[in-house]
């Protein structure tokens, strides 16, 4: 057991140094764009005032030497403080908050959308290597692999609201409805459907090429063949043999994929109009708003850094080599 | 012929992929000689749909410009993207896989954590920012995707540099007096090759995802235009001009769709014995 | 006669388009009896293990498809029985064991569920299940069966896992056992409390044992028939008295041959001075780190011995010992903890730079696999030049030697711009043997050089070796698992056990009176004793078998 606190602890560690990271990251990035930083970080085109300008000047440092600058800006970050967005006159880190949880949900609901749908697609594929169903299920895989997202985004907008009208293509609530309770989780669903959709589908392919890929690694290993030579039964072969084995990989594999579903959020709502942080950053990246960009990058590197830590002692928990030993 | 090869030749998945690539390139190089007239310059009405007039076969955009040329010119900018990009990046994950693989102890430690570091960072978020601050120009968003796509070639070289280094003929090698220099480039990489090869192709059809998808969301190079530009030039008149973002997408489609039947073909060429196995 | 249990009649599996040979296995005939052992015997590539796997149904049908014959079990053919019927066969009335102890059994399930999900398969009641586990666990003489039930696989040794795999097999008590080379990934001694088992087993439950093997030594232990195979086909079937003792066709005799024994002669002794002196040599290997805390494991504890000129040391003992780790430390391919390597009088256990690349030249090493030991995309010739030109040898100086080499070991001069995959694994291991000499060393280490080859390639190799030790006047340190090899071919032998030497002296001496029980305990298990000679009693063979030692040529 003390292992396993100090195992848990050790990770802990870890993810803290790869959060001190991004924010040194983010530190250099800063002193990498062209100019006074204080002026990249109040926008280009806009005409800060000279006092905001003092204020960035203050908040960096600028006049100390580099590490004293560095110092200055992680230790600021690491009390929340993500600067200030001039154009929308708020603190970014009050603007990151109001639309993180619209990005949860979207990056949630695909999420599950493309593990339950990819796992399943690889499971036939694997199951039924080398025949037919194999190859409907590679080349459907492989069309959504190689499909621009953000295509299937508008494509899908065109042939789903446009054409057939049904379903709503922009925002998370009917513009001027004042739905609650069931009909406003209702009204939320029926706009989460295509985004959803859209950002699900190209991880929808990633998981079932790694489970197909998975599977058929598993199905000739020698283990299975002992249990054909005992005379288990197929169904039985497949569940505890081969189905346990080569999907307990997938656990790591898809937090590590999870995380760049956060990426794929911001083409998502920015085609959808979801108001995410996705869509926050296409609106800063329009307005050269870096404090926010910077916030964002920042936030969605600790969701990553969450969501890999939670993978990876799900891994621990599930897998007996690991537990047995913890 | 060499057995590779030979396998090659023989899938139709390469023959596809390749040929995709093949009309891609030859269109990209000689656009100027397919389409003479000036792609900027108005050539007949606005939003003219696709499939009326056999001279501007899939249309025109709201400034009356043809669409097919548009796609023959713009092929440039994501197809130099996407490849020097790649090539940057395996250069960059060879040296620091091969390091890593060949010294291990702490070298290996350093290495992999700033590998794994650049792995875990939300890597499209982390490339649009890059391109934003660099100020958004062919090159930046070229250092972009390399910066971003290193790791998975780093990590591959580093696995099987890892095996390799205690293969017999290695150690012969090394008991034999070779340096450690010419072990790892005469001996050791040449082995790495296939893998790289084949990940390599993949890796040049997700630059040029990326890159369709950052020109998509205006931060193209405003000098060089790419098809995923289009997409986002024309995002705004979607509900009367289809064509104009759909066809574009199309050539996206095909090209990546193209390079990863390239990769899986190469991956089964270089393992035959694995190809086998999905076939059974 | 009765009824044999089993009858395969006129079987052939057809190879893949395109390869040296149409069929894996042709036209084999046989048959085994009710309580009885049969033996397959045969070289890599013979179709002996095929030969079980179709017995079972078991072939990967798309690169091996049987085209012909029958395999006869109770009135049927197994062969045309559905896969739903062959399946409750399987496990049931005819069960198999694998050669893979450590991959055989499934990771991610406990011992006690995978013994139990055979009685499942094949209809035994749940609340009957638990109770045969434990006898199951008991039979095959696993420890401590109420807590090793609920373990995973990862937590026990290769024999034990074996002893799982054993209790899966005979959990429906089969009538048939097919036992594919069960024992040949484990140490000597645990290979024979393996074969003693199946041993016992069968003679309780009178099954029919169908044993798939390479080594003569373990027929001679647990035979009662013997087919021989060669290339696919049964060359000569018999009891084992008959088939060891008087063998009729060729290739019997050639491979009975081969097989190496003890000798009881011993050669004179070297008295040069010590070109190599071990003393108090150490390697520590440190593992873990801060959640499982650090672990050090002394691979090598203080050992001490010296190798003259002419000499050949056999370094001797089971996986984990030392012996490897004590050849890669003498060449400088794994760090020195501990301890002095003096070679013609200067420690190079540390030494660096140019007196580390000057001893390159003077030792050098013969590996054990030769699939892994040459670069796949090197010729020949370059793999063999390289060691001479990373040395400053001018290029027809090295050009010359390699051809003097490549002659010597017993390859055409065409060999050099040839690919290793053009070659067989004993040519391979005449290369290596040829790339080593190219800097003409003084000290050869031969790291299990000829374990992964066949019985007749390896008595060849073996005698090349000899032979250039002479002529090269070289010191050769000879590692080996196999103390039949050891006997065959070294002076002198060190008997190492966990890092450590438990006894060493002159080969014959250590062999015919060995002095610690672990020495006594190794030869002990040596399989096929009863047939080759006891060195312990200094008994000559049982069986009038003409001694040849080394060479069959």
């Amino acid at each position: 057991m003390t292992r396993l606190v100090l195992s848990v602890l050790l990770r802990l560690a870890k993810a803290v140094g790869v959060v001190l990271a991004i924010v040194l990251l983010n530190f250099v990035l800063i002193r990498l764009a062209p100019g006074d930083p204080a002026s990249v970080m109040a926008g280009q085109a806009g005409a800060a005032d000279e006092q905001f300008m003092a204020q960035l000047r203050a908040q960096f440092g600028l006049d100390k030497p580099l590490p004293a600058q560095a110092w200055s800006y992680v230790s600021g970050v690491l009390q929340g403080d993500l600067g200030f967005s001039y154009r929308q006159g708020m603190p970014v880190s009050e603007l990151i908050l109001d639309r993180l949880p619209a990005t949860l949900l979207l990056t949630g609901t695909a999420f599950a959308i493309a593990l339950i749908g990819g796992v399943l697609m690889g499971m036939v594929a694997g199951l039924n290597a080398g025949r037919a169903l194999d190859f409907i299920v590679s080349v459907v895989s492989l069309l959504f692999y190689a499909t621009p997202l953000f295509w299937v985004g508008l494509m899908s907008i065109l042939l789903f609201s446009v054409y057939l009208d049904w379903l709503p293509a922009f925002g998370m609530t009917q513009v001027g409805a004042r739905f609650t309770g069931w009909e406003y989780v209702v009204d939320v669903a029926r706009h989460l459907v295509l985004p959803a959709t859209t950002l699900g589908l190209f991880y929808m392919a990633v998981y079932a090429r790694m489970t197909r890929a998975s599977i058929l690694e598993v199905r000739d290993m020698d283990y299975v063949r002992t249990a054909r030579a005992m005379g288990l039964p197929r169904r039985r072969m497949v569940r505890s043999h081969i189905l346990r084995n080569a999907l307990l990989p997938i656990i790591t594999l898809a937090g590590i994929q999870a995380g760049q579903l956060v990426g794929g959020a911001i083409l998502t709502e920015t085609v959808f109009g979801w108001p995410g942080i996705g869509r926050l950053a296409f609106d800063a990246l329009l307005q050269r708003d870096y404090q926010v960009l910077l916030g964002v990058f920042f936030v969605t590197s600790i969701m990553v850094v969450v969501f890999n830590m939670i993978t990876d002692l799900l891994y621990r928990l599930v897998d007996p080599r690991i537990g047995a030993a913890a | 012929m060499n057995p590779t090869l030979r396998r090659l030749s023989r899938d139709p998945k390469a023959l596809i992929g390749f040929t995709i690539l093949l009309v891609a390139t030859l269109s990209a190089i000689f656009a100027p000689m397919l389409f003479p007239r000036d792609p900027w310059a108005m050539a007949t009405r606005p939003f003219l749909p696709p499939f009326e007039d056999p001279e501007f076969w899939l249309g025109t955009d709201m400034l009356g410009r043809d669409i097919f040329a548009g796609l023959a010119y713009r092929a440039r900018m994501s197809l130099i993207v996407g490849l020097a990009s790649t090539v940057a990046a395996v250069v960059i994950g060879i040296v620091i896989g091969a390091l890593a693989g060949y010294f291990g102890g702490w070298i290996d430690d350093v290495l992999m954590r700033v590998t794994e570091f650049f792995q875990t960072i939300p890597t499209f978020v982390f490339a649009l920012l890059m391109v934003a601050i660099l100020s958004p120009s062919m090159l930046s968003i070229i250092i972009a995707i390399c910066i971003v796509s290193w790791p998975p070639v780093a990590r591959l070289v580093r696995s099987e540099v890892a095996s390799l280094r205690n293969r017999d003929f290695v150690r012969a090698a090394t008991v034999l007096g070779e340096s450690h220099g010419r072990i790892i480039v005469a001996q050791i990489l040449p082995n790495t090759l296939s893998p790289v090869i084949a990940m390599a192709s993949l890796m040049v059809a997700s630059a040029i995802l990326t890159e369709a998808a950052i020109s998509f969301l205006g931060l193209g190079d405003p000098n060089r235009m790419s098809w995923g530009y289009m997409i986002g030039a024309s995002r705004t008149v979607i509900r009367q001009a289809w064509w104009m973002s759909f066809f574009p997408g199309l050539v996206i489609l095909l090209v990546v769709l193209a390079l990863n039947l390239l990769g899986e073909a190469l991956n089964d060429a270089f393992n035959p014995r694995l190809a086998r196995r999905g076939r059974r | 006669m009765s009824a044999p249990l089993l009858s395969i009649e006129g079987l052939t599996v057809a190879l893949p388009g395109g390869g040296e040979r149409a069929h894996a296995v042709r036209d084999v005939s046989l048959t085994l009896a009710r309580g009885e052992v049969l033996c397959i015997v045969g070289e890599s590539g013979s179709g002996k293990s095929i030969t079980a796997s179709a017995v079972m149904n078991l072939l990967p049908s798309d690169q091996l498809r049987i085209t012909s014959g029958r395999v006869r079990y109770e009135g049927e053919d197994l062969l045309t029985l559905s896969e739903r019927r062959m399946r409750r066969l399987r496990g049931d009335r005819i069960s198999m064991i694998f050669q893979e102890p450590m991959t055989s059994l499934n990771p991610v399930a406990t011992i006690g569920v995978q013994i139990e999900q055979v009685l499942e398969a094949h209809g035994v009641p749940a609340r009957e299940r638990a109770g045969r586990v434990q006898e199951l666990v008991r039979a095959v003489g696993l420890p401590d069966p109420e807590s090793i039930v609920k373990r995973y696989p990862f937590r026990l040794s290769g024999g034990q896992r074996q002893r799982v795999m054993i209790a899966m097999a005979l959990a429906m008590e089969p009538d048939i056992l097919i036992a594919d080379e069960p024992t040949t990934a484990l140490d000597v001694t645990t290979q024979a409390q393996i074969l003693g088992l199946i041993r016992d087993l069968q003679r309780d439950r009178g099954m029919g044992v169908l044993f798939i093997t390479h080594d003569f030594g373990v027929v001679a232990d647990i035979a009662d028939r013997v087919a021989v195979m060669q290339n696919g086909e049964v060359v000569e079937t018999g009891p084992i008295e008959r088939v060891l003792g008087a063998p009729e066709h060729p290739y019997t005799k050639k491979l009975i041959g081969a097989v190496p024994r003890f000798r009881e002669t011993q050669a004179d002794e070297s008295r040069d001075a010590p070109i190599l002196s071990v003393r108090g040599l150490t390697k520590i290997y440190r593992s873990g780190g801060l959640v499982r805390g650090v672990r050090e494991v002394r691979a090598v504890d203080g050992v001490s011995f010296d190798i003259r000129r002419g000499e050949t040391l056999g370094l001797v003992g089971e996986s984990g010992s030392g012996k490897s780790t004590i050849g890669q430390c003498l060449l400088r391919i794994a760090s020195v903890d501990a301890g002095e390597v003096r070679f013609d009088g200067q420690d190079i256990a540390h030494a660096t730079g140019r007196a580390l690349f000057d001893y390159r030249t003077r030792a050098q090493m013969v590996f054990q696999d030769p699939f892994a030991s040459l670069n796949p995309r090197h010729t020949i010739g370059r793999s063999i030049l390289a060691g001479p030109l990373a040395h400053k040898v001018p290029r027809p100086e090295a050009e010359r030697r390699m051809a003097r080499l490549l002659e010597r070991v017993g390859l055409d001069a065409g060999a050099a711009t040839r690919y290793p995959h053009e070659f067989s694994g004993g040519q391979r291991q005449r290369i290596g043997i040829a790339r080593a000499l190219a800097v003409e060393p003084d000290l050869l280490v031969a790291d299990e050089a000829v374990s992964a080859l066949d019985v007749s390639v390896q008595a060849q190799v073996l005698e090349l070796l000899r032979e250039i030790r002479d002529e090269f006047d070289l010191a050769m340190l000879f590692i080996t698992h196999d103390l039949r090899v050891a006997s065959n071919i070294c002076d002198r032998v060190v008997v190492l056990h966990r890092g450590k030497i438990v006894e060493q002296g002159p080969v014959t001496e250590v062999f015919s009176r060995p002095a610690h029980a672990y020495t006594q305990e190794l030869l002990g298990a040596v399989p096929g004793r009863s047939w080759h000679g006891d060195p312990q009693q200094g008994a000559t063979p049982t069986h009038p078998i003409p001694v040849q030692q080394g060479a069959t040529t």
